[in-house]
């Protein structure tokens, strides 16, 4: 050891080619060299370190060179600044008190005039027409669908934002904002809104309830409105994991997938939505024991792992994707993205948020790695600041321009996407956007509903850890996957294919 | 038949206390939890103990009786809390029925039940956890040198915990303990001594039945990071090299218990969950009021703060202690007095 030491330094100091060849910039050595310079436990040994530490200017910002007592490693500068979830709670309180309430009678002139056939009542956590996502798109594409339809589409979301439900003791009857087919037309408390709908259902108006999101409301409340509709015209959407834990995405203090463990375990014992999650876990049974409803999942891996782990009173079960692609033969090239097959460099792309939880950090550490360099070209299309060795592009996804995101993969000639969430997501519409620009997926196995889209379409590739990622990036693969994709391009166009979204549960009913 | 646990703290370490006290009532709520306190409150603060989670409380005075002043003026604060432990086992062990005994330090916390030690001691009359279980590689020298040199110098068991059967060897043992904690239980690594954990480096030597548990899911802390992984499988479960994680010894709450835990943790970041999730429960569990670094033998009835050289003279001078069996008296006659008088207080 000593040996080679000497061999690739000078002075005790790396010597500057050699320790390129050891190391590649994100401070793993390279294969050849693994069982020299780190430990069994994959920590690097202490004589290497001074080679890593001395490689700043190769890496990307906020990013840790060795975690030791001098570097602290990211996921520690994350809990430092992680509070309590009622610290949470409290800073996001905005201490106001709602004003111009709507009351019984008022509330029925508002809604009474405009009532017809039947009336969709949606569940959200925030203002879809205000607020961009995943989810807001989904329920302003069903206010649309509804609306076309016949039917009107009154959606309410909490008056005060919360991290989790709304507790009994704060208040036991919460306001809520009411968007009445996309036009936001009043507050008030749930048990008026629940009075005048019933009133109107007792007067013959059809309600079906479709919960979105339960953030923020109080899911007795909600249960109370629900009681209203007929049994059979209750559905709840699996956007997230909201019905298992307050954490959406059920990570770990926000770091790691922890599977919906026992309340009992270790794991939620130590995670900052462990203490809520007993209540939480009370609060969901009970709407679920008074309603059970039909269930619905934007893809099947979401629906099989929360069948797997949810013990809920349901009345049925389906998969609902936002969207699906078809690939048609191309009659002629496409204009705008003519990508040529021995295209030598390989562009890499990021879609989306630049978040911990997309794999941005795994992105931006790809771009700064040298030998990287002259094989690729990492472009991040996003709306969010993002800090990469590459191109930054502004794209915002907006109702006037759903398509934006796939018109800037087809653009930008993007060949592969990364697309690295560290949790199983429930239908990520980015990797499908991905798809629809033409470009092929790379992502790992634990990523949910992009890997199966991956497998199910065939386009891209689902490796196993980050491991396999730089020896995917390093080799011949990324190649040939990037030949695939240009040569898919070249051959198919893809057409996209909304579904109809609850409607398609909801016709069945009707 | 009952088990009994037992921690040792003064009121500083109170909110330490009682995390390990939550964690053990969740683990064990059969077990009988004894609080031995070395400290009294100042006019600031009370705790009212009938509300704590600690089944019994035990003070020094209550163990050493009428030479507890005395005998209490010759430690320092960590000295004194160690140096009941040997007294306490005897208390405890006598209380009818008692039949196994574990000590944990106040700043430790479990996350999994300690069956498989209770078990052990069916067969066993001591059970103790080494610092490290695995060297350090040769090309770590730092390590080699913050683990095993410190173990060399320290004590190679971590005397945050033992257990102990209450048999005739256990009694035997704890006979022994107890009588060298009372006259030898000090900071002297001049002479070789550290507290009550170098003398332990003796258990095997002495007495039979003595089981040196090697499973790295027991007393994890920054001493043997560089040697342990933890991470939580499928259940949830905290898992340290594949074993569950029994309990977690936090020691060194600040900048430099930091300090070790980065340096050794290094990518295994469920440590610095744990670490997040400790500091959490210190702050809920605080008691308003205990003065910073409050330690009621800490000065003379006056006020005035007891140096450690003072108590070193007062330790190494038996005539001084004859001459003074009240020694945190002040006023005429007193060893305040003869301290000042002699230029060894000012």
């Amino acid at each position: 050891m000593d040996i080679l030491f000497f061999l690739l330094s000078k002075n005790g100091k790396p010597r500057l080619l050699v320790r390129y060849m050891v190391f590649r910039s994100n401070r793993t050595p390279r294969k050849p060299f693994r069982r020299f310079v780190t430990k069994k436990n994959g920590n690097v040994r202490r004589m290497f370190r001074p080679w890593v530490e001395r490689m700043a200017d190769s890496q990307g910002p906020g990013q840790a060179k060795v975690a030791d007592d001098k570097v602290k490693h990211p996921d520690l500068l994350i809990l430092e600044r992680m509070r309590p979830l009622e610290e949470k709670v409290a800073k996001r309180k905005h201490g106001k008190t709602p004003e111009k309430l709507l009351a019984r009678d008022a509330l029925h002139e508002v809604l009474g005039q405009v009532f017809r056939n039947w009336l969709v009542v949606s569940v959200g956590h925030d203002d879809y027409t205000r607020i961009p996502g995943g989810v807001q798109v989904c329920i302003q594409r069903e206010q649309y669908l509804t609306n076309a339809a016949g039917g009107h589409y009154l959606n309410i979301h909490p008056w005060q934002p919360l991290p989790r439900m709304a507790h009994e003791c704060e208040d036991p009857d919460p306001v809520v904002v009411l968007v009445l087919d996309g036009v936001q037309v009043g507050t008030c408390r749930m048990s008026v809104l629940t009075e005048v709908l019933r009133t109107r259902a007792e007067t013959g108006l059809r309600m079906l309830v479709t919960l979105h999101h339960l953030l923020g409301h109080s899911p007795e409340r909600i249960t109370d409105m629900c009681r209203i509709a007929h049994p059979e015209d209750v559905f709840l959407w699996l956007h997230d994991f909201f019905t298992l834990c307050p954490g959406v995405r059920l990570q770990r203090n926000d770091l790691q997938f922890c599977g919906a463990p026992d309340l009992a375990s270790n794991a939620c014992g130590l995670c900052v939505y462990g203490p809520e999650r007993v209540a939480h876990l009370d609060r969901m049974k009970g709407l679920f024991a008074e309603l059970a409803p039909k269930v619905i999942a934007p893809s099947q891996v979401t629906l099989d792992f929360w069948e797997s782990v949810a013990a809920f009173r349901v009345a049925g079960t389906r998969v609902v994707p936002h969207v699906t692609l078809e690939w048609v033969p191309r009659a002629d090239p496409d204009p705008v993205s003519d990508r040529p097959a021995d295209h030598t460099r390989i562009r890499v792309g990021f879609l989306g948020t630049a978040a911990r939880h997309k794999g941005w950090p795994i992105f931006q550490r790809l771009s700064y790695m040298p030998e990287l360099a002259d094989r690729f070209d990492f472009v991040a299309l996003t709306a969010s600041k993002a800090e990469l060795r590459g191109k930054a592009i502004s794209v915002n996804v907006t109702p006037e321009h759903p398509n934006a995101m796939a018109d800037a993969v087809r653009e930008q000639k993007i060949d592969l996407v990364l697309h690295w969430p560290d949790w199983p997501e429930t239908f990520a519409l980015t990797a499908l956007e991905a798809m629809e620009g033409g470009a092929f997926v790379v992502t790992n196995s634990g990523s949910g509903n992009v890997a199966a889209s991956v497998r199910n379409y065939d386009r891209g590739v689902v490796l196993t850890d980050e491991r396999a990622l730089l020896d995917f990036f390093e080799g011949d693969a990324v190649e040939a996957l990037a030949r695939r994709a240009r040569e898919t391009w070249a051959a198919f166009s893809v057409q996209i294919v909304p579904s109809r979204l609850s409607l398609a549960a909801f016709e069945e009913t009707l | 038949m009952t088990v009994h646990a037992y921690t040792s703290f003064s009121y500083s370490y109170l909110d330490r206390a009682r995390v390990l006290a939550a964690s053990l009532r969740r683990q064990h709520p059969d077990w009988v939890i004894w609080a031995v306190l070395t400290d009294k409150a100042s006019p600031d603060f009370s705790v009212d103990w009938s509300a704590e989670v600690f089944d019994k409380v035990v003070t020094a005075e209550e163990l050493f009786g009428a030479a507890t002043d005395s005998w209490l003026f010759r430690n320092d604060i960590v000295e004194a809390c160690t140096a009941v432990k040997g007294r306490a086992l005897q208390r405890i062990m006598d209380q009818p029925g008692a039949e196994k005994v574990f000590y944990f330090d106040p700043d430790i916390a479990l996350f999994n039940d300690m069956m498989e030690v209770e078990q052990l001691l069916d067969d066993e009359a001591i059970v103790l956890t080494p610092h490290q279980l695995d060297p350090d590689d040769r090309s770590e020298t730092q390590a080699i040198r913050d683990n095993e040199i410190t173990s060399l110098n320290y004590g190679v068991f971590n005397l945050g915990f033992v257990a102990v059967r209450n048999s005739p060897e256990g009694r035997r043992f704890a006979d022994w303990w107890a009588d060298r904690l009372e006259d030898w239980c000090h900071d002297r690594l001049d002479i070789g001594l550290f507290v009550d954990q170098k003398w332990c480096n003796l258990i095997p030597c002495f007495f039979d039945g003595v089981k040196v548990l090697r499973d790295p899911g027991y007393n994890v802390a920054s001493w043997n990071l560089s040697q342990r992984t933890l991470k939580f499988d499928s259940q949830g479960t905290a898992r340290v090299n594949g074993a569950p994680l029994r309990f977690y010894h936090f020691t060194k709450l600040g900048s430099i218990g930091d300090k070790m835990t980065r340096r050794y943790a290094g990518d295994n970041s469920e440590i610095f969950e744990l670490w997040w999730w400790y500091r959490l429960q210190i702050v809920a569990n605080g008691q308003r009021g205990i003065p910073n670094r409050w330690w009621h033998y800490g000065q003379f009835d006056d006020g005035t703060p007891i140096p450690k050289s003072v108590r070193e003279l007062y330790r190494s001078r038996v005539d001084l202690q004859k001459a003074f069996p009240k020694p945190f008296r002040t006023g005429e006659g007193s060893l305040h007095a003869w301290l000042r008088h002699k230029g060894y207080l000012k």
